[in-house]
């Protein structure tokens, strides 16, 4: 193996494989299974970072591969230096300078003894008992590690199949009281006769290794039991980058947070904005359905009785509740029949009068801003749920048309792809209204609410097309539309989505919040 | 099993041999000195793999105790080890007894009671043991 030139570890050691580079000979005994959705590009067609689907039988190969290498630095054997990578979060580097450093220490806290005398091996003691469950006789086994803790196979099997059950750690000491040394894969493998308890003792440490790798993660699918490998995630980048990737499920999640896509909102924005979410909406839910503004100065009111005559306690303005007008347009009182014309009453006087009350507007203005939103983000969110109905409608369409019509099934396709780019760009859409509420208003947060709004027309334009009638004489230029469109809001999907991803990493936009 | 330990006795239930009546007598210069305490042992499936559940039936003002009588103890959780056995957890609880240690403790309130005012909190414990131990 060539990676011994690179064993500079420097002190930083935010890449887990720093002197493990990923060189192409790794990629050669790939099994079939991690090279299989490899593209470099998603489904909103936007350059991503490669990313492999290991199984578990991959995950273990190259667990393994990682201690026959570091084994083969450290000069020790395999058994040994799992459980000193275990100790050390399976990070190399740091194993590599404390060992350096001391190496008796660092044996010492992986419970391995400095003097291993041979007792890898079960043997019968005359008249010792075991001091556990107090076994004794010619067909009784003992076993014990360096420190001489002498008990009998069975009691250590029980021993090692409860450690394994219960999941604590991946660590499993000789039974001795406070006694500090650790059986190794060998030895357990020799002492348990089970090999599903074997099988689970081995996923404890894949989990174990998985879980400390920054540049693994297992994929959040139901039944899934693949891991994501992505070479080129770090926590720094990830702060600026939203890394997507598919496992072989089909299961398509950010790497850093385990979410669906939510591009164009980093993982930070998201976390706060699903907070704020669980936080406000049900205040506003409340506010929205149990109160109105007050026309003139928009202050909430909540009508918990009485009749239609509304004082506002804050500017006095009288009013009718149904119809929200003056309430002196109304003659005969207690029931309101006016037709409300929209911004009919939006007397200047009145909004003068408005001006007075700065605080309760601001604390609304904020809601407001909020509401703003947070009501778009849901409205996006519905329009994906019910794009699932649309989506078999249009399948039924499309089945109606090319029965009816004699054309191919292929050639009406069109309009499922339409469908599925719907969905797309709606997600794009909605995780759009979580970054806009949190930008600060500058020329930057122009060009992104442009770029907002630009794909939000273009995709109601083409939802609206898709579910308009097709009939024999228009389907021609219906199709024509339809595929014109289709490819316009894919398009400036992806425009959007690239455009703010960069924003991000070149660090063109304030933000409200600290980042 | 082997020699009884004076001041600990420990009896099986007899339609429950897993379950253990135990009386630990306070330590002598303790502030339990004198007092005779009711614990329940039970010895769960896992025994001896995993710890026998123990808890104190006599109330007991004790920092590492809680208000339904269970023990924070080492041994009795993560440093469990199956040579360990019912005499040497026994004999820990009793340690325990001559030995509070308030800077790992159950109760907060008796805790802090005991470092802040240690004279005030013995008596008190004498006098829990005058009443509800004797």
């Amino acid at each position: 193996m060539e990676e011994e030139s690179d064993y500079s570890y420097q002190s930083s050691f935010e890449e887990e494989d720093l002197f493990f580079e990923y060189n192409h000979d790794y990629q050669e005994d790939l099994s079939p299974s991690q090279l299989e959705d490899n593209s470099s590009k998603d489904k909103n067609n936007i350059e991503i970072a490669k990313f492999n689907v290991l199984s578990i039988q991959d995950l273990i190969k190259k667990k393994d591969d990682l201690v026959n290498r570091t084994a083969q630095l450290l000069d020790l054997d395999n058994d040994t230096t799992q459980l000193l990578l275990e100790n050390y979060r399976w990070k190399p580097q740091k194993l590599l300078e404390k060992y350096m450093e001391n190496q008796e220490e660092a044996l010492f806290q992986a419970g391995i003894p400095q003097d291993p005398k041979c007792s890898d091996c079960l043997q019968t003691i005359p008249d010792f008992t075991c001091p556990i469950m107090f076994e004794s006789g010619e067909d009784v086994k003992f076993f014990s590690l360096s420190c001489n803790h002498k008990f009998c196979s069975l009691c250590y099997s029980m021993h090692i199949s409860t450690k394994i059950n219960n999941r604590i750690g991946y660590r499993i000491n000789c039974p001795e009281y406070k006694c500090n040394l650790s059986l190794k894969e060998s030895q357990i493998k020799l002492l348990l006769n089970d090999d599903s308890e074997l099988n689970k003792y081995i996923m404890i440490i894949i989990q174990n290794y998985v879980e400390a790798s920054d540049t693994l993660t297992w994929c959040p699918g139901v039944d899934c039991d693949k891991a994501i490998e992505l070479p080129s995630f770090n926590k720094v980048t990830s702060r600026y980058t939203v890394s997507m990737v598919t496992c072989s499920c089909g299961t398509s999640f950010c790497f850093n947070c385990k979410n669906q896509d939510h591009r164009p909102a980093l993982c930070q924005l998201l976390d706060m904005w699903l907070q704020k979410c669980r936080d406000d909406s049900e205040t506003l839910n409340w506010l929205s359905s149990n109160t109105k503004d007050c026309p003139t100065c928009k202050y909430p009111i909540e009508k918990n009785g009485g009749c239609n005559h509304i004082t506002c306690r804050n500017c006095a303005y009288q009013f009718c509740w149904v119809c929200l007008q003056d309430w002196n347009k109304h003659r005969d009182n207690y029931s309101c029949n006016i037709f409300v014309e929209s911004a009919s009453y939006e007397d200047e006087e009145l909004i003068e009068v408005s001006k007075k009350n700065d605080i309760a507007i601001d604390s609304r203005k904020k809601l407001e801003r909020y509401m703003f939103h947070y009501i778009r983000f849901d409205n996006q969110e519905k329009s994906i749920k019910l794009a699932q109905d649309l989506l078999s409608r249009t399948e039924k369409k499309i089945d109606t048309i090319s029965k009816n019509n004699g054309f191919s099934w292929i050639e009406i396709q069109f309009l499922k792809d339409a469908v599925l780019t719907l969905t797309l760009c709606r997600n794009t859409l909605k995780w759009s209204f979580a970054v806009s509420y949190y930008m600060e208003k500058n020329n930057m947060s122009a060009i992104f609410e442009d770029n907002q709004s630009d794909l939000s027309c273009a995709v109601e334009d083409l939802n609206e097309l898709v579910e308009s009638k097709i009939t024999p004489e228009n389907i021609d230029s219906t199709r024509r539309k339809i595929l014109d469109l289709t490819a316009y809001v894919s398009d400036r999907n992806r425009i959007f989505l690239s455009d703010t991803m960069g924003g991000y990493s070149e660090d063109r936009y304030k933000f409200m919040v600290q980042l | 099993m082997n020699d009884p330990v004076p001041g600990i006795q420990a009896i099986p239930h007899e339609d429950n041999l897993r379950y253990f009546s135990v009386v630990i007598d306070g330590p002598s210069q303790s502030p339990y000195e004198g007092g005779h305490f009711k614990l329940e042992l039970y010895l769960p499936e896992e025994y001896p793999m995993g710890p026998p559940k123990v808890r104190f039936l006599t109330k007991i003002y004790h920092p590492n105790t809680d208000k339904l009588g269970r023990i924070c103890l080492d041994i009795l959780k993560d440093r469990w080890s199956p040579a360990l056995q019912i005499r040497t957890v026994l004999l820990s609880i009793q340690a325990l007894l001559s030995a509070p240690n308030p800077d790992d403790p159950l109760s907060n309130d008796v805790a802090e009671n005991w470092k802040t005012n240690e004279k005030e909190a013995i008596e008190t414990a004498k006098e829990w043991t005058a009443k509800y131990a004797v």
